[in-house]
């Protein structure tokens, strides 16, 4: 939830009460004043605090739209020294269908099958250890 | 061969579908409950409050589509109008109706 939701929200909710209370004490008169026998029926809640208490829901309907957010992630393989990039794919909500849904693992480098695919017993090990000594002496012939 | 085989159909994630169900369903709480509290401030009585929530109710839904899903709701929803306009109407309307009662009895 952003700043200015949050901010938006305290004053709706101020204002609703601020209504709410105008409204209490409107009442309480009404009250006393048909038990004092004064015609008061044409009497009904004030334009203001109707409006108030309108605008004040409004203001809360918009605080809680704003405080959604285009969803954002953080690349997991982000270089060293480089200033923490934000991406997104400009929604508000995450896609439901699993070509698009996936689209955003791909996009922060994240491996969800990540556990299963890197459990020891599922690596080759001896196949990786000569991937490995392949290439150190690629490095070391190329140093050469 | 026709097209609602298994094979051919798109596959769904499960887990966004219920991340934005839930997501929509915190919306309309807040939503449902602000207005049986400001319906209980105006001192509204019977039809004129049902029709009150009705009208929050759709309001909210119109705008969601529009400005959250980008006016494309079949791209974050399974069944977009069952999930969008009647699978949580009777939950916001009980937390709307206890919210109205009781601000109404309140401030009466």
């Amino acid at each position: 939830m952003t700043f200015i939701s949050k901010t938006i929200q305290y004053i709706s909710i101020i204002v609703i009460l601020h209504s709410g209370f105008s409204s209490y004490e409107f009442h309480q008169t009404y009250k006393q004043l048909s038990i004092n026998d004064i015609s008061s029926e044409t009497l009904t809640l004030p334009k203001d605090i109707k409006y108030e208490a309108i605008a004040g829901f409004i203001l809360f309907i918009i605080s809680v739209f704003i405080s959604f957010e285009k969803i954002q992630y953080f690349s997991l393989r982000r270089q060293e020294g480089h200033s923490i990039e934000t991406l997104s794919q400009g929604h508000y909500l995450k896609f439901i269908s699993l070509n698009k849904a996936t689209d955003s693992d791909n996009m922060m480098n994240s491996d969800p099958t990540g556990d299963v695919s890197y459990t020891p017993n599922m690596i080759h090990l001896h196949e990786k250890r000569k991937q490995m000594s392949d290439w150190l002496q690629k490095q070391q012939e190329a140093i050469k | 061969m026709h097209n609602s085989d298994q094979f051919t159909k798109q596959v769904k994630s499960g887990t966004n579908i219920q991340e934005n169900k839930k997501r929509y369903e915190t919306l309309l709480d807040k939503i449902c409950l602000m207005a049986g509290v400001v319906t209980g401030i105006l001192q509204l009585e019977s039809t004129y409050g049902f029709l009150a929530f009705i009208i929050t109710y759709l309001m909210a839904v119109i705008v969601y589509t529009l400005w959250i899903c980008n006016g494309r709701p079949g791209s974050f929803y399974e069944n977009t109008i069952s999930d969008l306009l009647f699978d949580n109407f009777t939950r916001e309307l009980m937390g709307f109706i206890m919210a109205w009662t009781f601000s109404f009895a309140l401030i009466g």
